[in-house]
């Protein structure tokens, strides 16, 4: 009685972990599909490593 | 302003978050102020190789060679590009025709090819070793060779080239998306589309950051952000439609009937334009909202260093040690200065003759001087252990200053500068005094300084308060 309560129980609940997983991967294919590049750029540094106070 | 140790934390801690989808890259004029510097052991030479060790801790997609990067010679820079340092220039070759750097880096972000190719100015510095061949020479195939590896992927350049000709090179080449200049008298330049080109650079000395965020389409042109388009659009229709209004509602001038029909027929023509170009605009903002959007889309900050921004702990240390560095050679330096003009008994062959000497006449003034932040200037040097750096003594001697620029004088020169010209004294703002000193009649000086002569150290990087008139009162001498 105890084992069958059991299976009854959680094949739903696998089933709906299962779900969540593939839409949970699928929204984090979408989100990294639509990543924008970002360019971090500088330039003219020239030589300046700290100010003199 | 915030020193290259709160620039390090800023790049890491952007570059964190982003660690997936990111290109670092700087476009140049790294490591030198100066055009030439000096064959040997210099402080320069000194705080470049610690600019370099720093830049290798963060991991730089690219560094384009500048002609401030050659003014320490090719040598100092091919030492680091075998330490795995990423320079990059397609246009500097040796006398037997090699390129000496790699011409472009190509990084794979998201499926995407991203290649890095970087254009050289001609230094001021004479390099017997190595040319700078013109860009026009090269560019045509270089761009085919990169064009033959990255079919459809972003093309960046970095370019120390001059503004002209970074102007022909956006106006020709619609391969390239993105210009990166590195102008060294230049602020920050809003990203400016040329042809298919994006024209950019950051203000100098690191103070920015600049950041591109570019969302792909599919055809590698660059989209003018369709909302904001259609929103520029809608505002002219709007002005047009208040303009007839206006006009129509008036009655028809009886002298001026032709000019009057004349105004409204072009007005009409311009509204039917607008409106079916506010259509098109409509289907391509729709398009980009459902994400099926063929163009490539931009948007753009400059992140500027703060003062109360945290400091890179490692970068810290290494400046520490360049610092000690720094004081040693510098002392070193100094003491043969010293001890050469002991041996051959010459004397300074400055001719400023120092405020007490001008505090002979002038006595109620020099008192006044005294008070002054200018008369405790080197001393501030010293509790900061800066008095024998040559980056930071000049503005905190008596130096002749003309055209906004302190005169040329050799560091070994600076580091034995006389006891009596320490500090910023009369001279510096007035002019020099030796002449005036024998005949005062005769060889006058200035009064008041040009702001020109103050804004050579108080610069926004040292001073972003400095407002010219009110710090002037604060230092005008008593009359009389």
């Amino acid at each position: 009685m105890q084992k069958k309560i059991n299976v009854v129980f959680n094949v739903p609940v696998v089933l709906m972990l299962a779900i969540l997983y593939l839409f949970a991967s699928h929204c984090s294919a979408l989100a990294s599909q639509t990543e924008p590049l970002l360019i971090f750029y500088s330039d003219n540094v020239q030589g300046e490593t700290e100010p003199c106070g | 302003m915030g020193g290259l140790s709160k620039k390090i934390f800023q790049i890491k801690s952007l570059s964190k978050e982003n660690t997936a989808n990111s290109l670092l890259v700087d476009s140049g004029n790294l490591l030198f102020k100066q055009t030439n510097i000096a064959d040997g052991p210099s402080q320069a030479r000194l705080a470049a190789s610690t600019i370099v060790e720093v830049y290798k801790t963060i991991g730089f997609d690219a560094v384009a060679v500048g002609p401030l990067d050659l003014a320490g010679g090719v040598l100092f820079l091919q030492q680091s590009k075998n330490d795995n340092f990423p320079w990059i220039s397609a246009n500097i070759f040796n006398e037997n025709e090699q390129l000496l750097f790699k011409p472009f880096v190509t990084k794979t972000i998201q499926d995407r090819e991203i290649t890095v190719f970087a254009l050289s100015g001609a230094p001021k510095r004479a390099l017997s070793d190595v040319y700078i061949k013109p860009w026009e020479d090269i560019l045509p195939s270089l761009l085919q060779r990169i064009r033959k590896k990255n079919r459809n992927g972003l093309i960046v350049l970095l370019s120390s080239l001059s503004d002209k000709e970074n102007q022909v090179i956006a106006k020709e080449y619609k391969d390239i998306h993105v210009l990166v200049s590195a102008h060294p008298r230049k602020g920050n330049v809003a990203p400016q589309l040329i042809n298919n080109t994006l024209l950019t650079q950051t203000a100098k000395q690191g103070k920015h950051q600049g950041l591109l965020e570019i969302t792909f389409g599919s055809s590698r042109l660059w989209g003018q952000n369709s909302q904001k388009k259609l929103a520029d659009l809608q505002n002219s229709l709007g002005s047009i439609n208040w303009q007839l209004q206006r006009l129509l509602k008036k009655s028809k001038p009886s002298g001026n009937a032709a000019k009057y029909e004349k105004t409204i027929t072009r007005l009409e023509d311009e509204k039917k334009s607008l409106a079916a170009e506010i259509n098109t605009m409509k289907d391509q903002a729709d398009e980009e909202r459902n994400g099926g959007t063929k163009e490539d889309n931009f948007t753009y900050r400059f992140i500027g260093l703060k003062k109360n921004m945290p400091n890179d702990q490692r970068t810290d240390e290494k400046i520490h040690t360049l610092n000690q560095e720094v004081r040693k050679l510098n002392a070193r330096l100094k003491q043969a200065k010293t001890a050469n003009r002991h041996i051959t008994g010459a004397k300074s062959s400055l001719s400023l003759i120092g405020h007490n000497a001008c505090g002979e006449c002038h006595e109620k003034q020099k008192i006044f001087w005294e008070s002054t932040r200018h008369a405790k200037a080197y001393n501030t040097l010293l509790t900061k252990n800066k008095n024998l750096d040559t980056n930071c003594l000049p503005c905190h001697l008596s130096m002749e200053i003309t055209k906004g620029a302190f005169a040329p004088l050799a560091p070994n020169m600076i580091l034995s500068y006389p006891e009596k010209l320490q500090s910023v004294g009369c001279e510096t703002c007035h002019g020099i005094g030796n002449k005036h000193s024998t005949d005062p009649e005769q060889f006058k000086l200035v009064l008041t300084p040009a702001s020109d002569i103050c804004l050579t150290c108080h610069t926004d990087e040292h001073d972003d308060n400095f407002i010219y008139k009110e710090k002037l009162e604060k230092v005008s001498c008593p009359a009389g």
